[in-house]
């Protein structure tokens, strides 16, 4: 286990970020730890952890914060040859090194799997996220575009479901573009509105994608 | 001298984000009194953006002071944006600005003359769009480098447009994109795109004067600047000393580009929690706001821009004649308890 440790205590905004930004690019770490002394550095590294792919928890130690991230990508690292093999064909983009903390990140393009039959198609869909809910693994993000974004609004059939989903961990990140479009922003149900940097930042990341045509 | 080009590492804060915090001015100065002058039309007691002093039957002096550390690395274009800041509480209060002097701390151990020099030109260069007279300044010898104005103009006394006078079904105009306390940031983090910093230049660059000038013109009932509290920090206050709902559309908000981007990757000003920690009971409905969209309503502007209610009927006719495209309506006025609404 390689343990990295930054103390930015004393430091200003944005330096505690700057730092963990170097250490995520340059260092070679298991663990990743980040000192600092006020929450808005607290919330802003954690931010930028989390916009990059991991999972950061805190806790208070005498009046500081200690930000912990862990990463199982080492370079050297005796774990990952013990790791799961990745699932399926359905893997489009596979991780270049290792499963991004909190699993794969799901595309959902549409409001429907597959391009035959519709109601067939959105049945599916309804079928894929219930059956989401009973598995132990469950992916990191789910992005919704395009009519996917319906999946999402207060009326859906699978709101029940995504919010389980959210409520256990996974990020729901709905198009905000895709909303606006079809006009329907106001009836988001679930999940967070988000942007196509944010969207493609998370499909480029460490975790693996899932797509459906 | 370590990297002299940069000129944002003279400092540990950046613009308007350097303020004290809202907090500690509002205890150290609650309660505290002066005797009662007639001529005193405005002071520290309301939350006006600049004081008022009547010295005739029909003209009364306006008097702020501003000064900040450095938001850009460029001398020139620091000078420029201090000096528009600095006017910026004139036009705020329907004023026209005459005069002002300089308030100056230097490194001048660390800093070539040089820098000073274009510092100055570029305020001067501003202060002469303005047709505002520097009259002479004082400077002192300091680790960090701050600059600005203490800039006084005029109005009749009957014309001053006060911050806590809108009127329900008043539409509220906002007259700059938001979002230069988070650029800044991506700044410092070297994360900020070149348009980007470009385009909160440009916005922090340019003088409040021409919108300031038609405020009259279209009958605005009250005005407010939007610098360090951010936007909702000054919507706060005329929402609190009017009594009135501010009704803020939120998809309406002028946006400078990337903001949203560098808020969701943490690129937040430290001066954003102590805005939204402050003023965030003033917003009825926060709890279904997105986090992101509260960063970016308290973040600190920099010589932002104006806010102002005025009849709805006449908003269109205003920003077609101000023609500026960053200027828009972004909500309205509405009878209420002195909060304010977001409205996606």
């Amino acid at each position: 286990m390689k343990k990295f440790e930054i103390d930015a205590r004393k430091l200003d905004c944005p330096k505690p970020l700057l730092r963990t930004k170097k250490a995520l690019a340059e260092e070679d770490f298991n663990l990743l730890t980040v000192l600092v002394d006020n929450v808005p550095a607290r919330e802003n590294v954690c931010r930028f952890l989390k916009h990059s792919g991991f999972t950061p928890q805190w806790s208070e130690q005498d009046g500081d914060f200690l930000i912990t991230v862990q990463r199982e990508d080492s370079a050297d690292s005796d774990a990952a040859a013990g790791k799961p093999e990745k699932s399926a064909a359905e893997v489009t983009s596979p991780s270049p090194q290792a499963e991004a903390p909190g699993g794969k990140t799901v595309l959902i393009a549409s409001n429907r799997i597959g391009l035959g039959e519709k109601e067939l198609g959105k049945l599916l869909l309804k079928g894929y996220l219930y059956t989401l809910t009973q598995l132990d693994e469950m992916p990191g993000t789910l992005i919704f575009m395009n009519s996917g974004v319906k999946t999402c609004l207060d009326d859906s059939d699978s709101l029940e479901d995504l919010r389980l989903l959210e409520s256990r961990g996974v990020e729901i990140l709905v198009c905000g573009t895709c909303l606006e479009f079809i006009g329907v922003r106001e009836r988001l149900g679930v999940g967070r509105v988000s942007n196509m940097y944010e969207i493609t930042s998370s499909l480029h990341g460490p975790a693996g994608v899932i797509s459906f045509t | 001298m370590t990297n002299p080009d940069k000129l944002t590492t003279y400092s540990r804060f950046s613009g308007c984000g350097a303020k004290l915090g809202p907090q500690v001015l509002d205890k150290a100065l609650c309660g505290l009194s002066q005797p009662e002058r007639p001529e005193v039309l405005a002071d520290f007691k309301g939350s006006e953006d600049a004081g008022v002093y009547r010295i005739s039957e029909d003209t009364a002096l306006v008097q702020t002071v501003d000064f900040f550390p450095p938001i850009v690395d460029d001398p020139y274009l620091f000078g420029a944006i201090a000096a528009a800041n600095s006017l910026s509480d004139i036009y705020a209060m329907g004023g026209r600005p005459v005069s002002a002097v300089n308030i100056l701390c230097y490194p001048e151990e660390d800093l070539p003359v040089e820098y000073l020099r274009k510092i100055m030109e570029g305020a001067l260069q501003v202060l002469e769009e303005a047709e505002t007279a520097l009259l002479g300044g004082h400077s002192v010898n300091d680790k960090e480098l701050k600059f600005g104005f203490a800039v006084n103009g005029v109005i009749h006394p009957d014309q001053i447009i006060r911050n806590n006078t809108p009127r329900p079904g008043d539409s509220l105009i906002l007259t700059k994109a938001l979002g230069t306390g988070t650029i800044n940031t991506a700044l410092r983090a070297e994360m900020a795109s070149e348009e980007a910093v470009k385009r909160a230049e440009a916005g922090m660059r340019r003088l409040n004067r021409k919108a300031g000038a038609l405020l009259h013109k279209y009958e605005a009932r009250a005005c407010t600047d939007i610098t360090g509290f951010g936007l909702a920090g000054h919507m706060a206050e005329m929402a609190l000393d009017s009594g009135c709902n501010l009704i803020l559309n939120t998809p309406q908000i002028p946006l400078l580009p990337e903001v949203y981007d560098y808020i969701a990757m943490g690129l937040i000003p430290a001066g954003t929690y102590n805005n939204r920690t402050f003023r965030l009971a003033c917003i009825k409905n926060h709890q279904e706001a997105a986090p992101e969209l509260l960063d970016l309503i308290f973040d600190p502007q920099t010589s932002g821009g104006l806010l102002i209610s005025l009849p709805a009927e006449k908003a269109q006719a205003f920003l077609d004649e101000l023609d500026q495209e960053d200027a828009s309506v972004i909500g309205t006025v509405a009878e209420g308890e002195g909060g304010i609404i977001l409205n996606a």
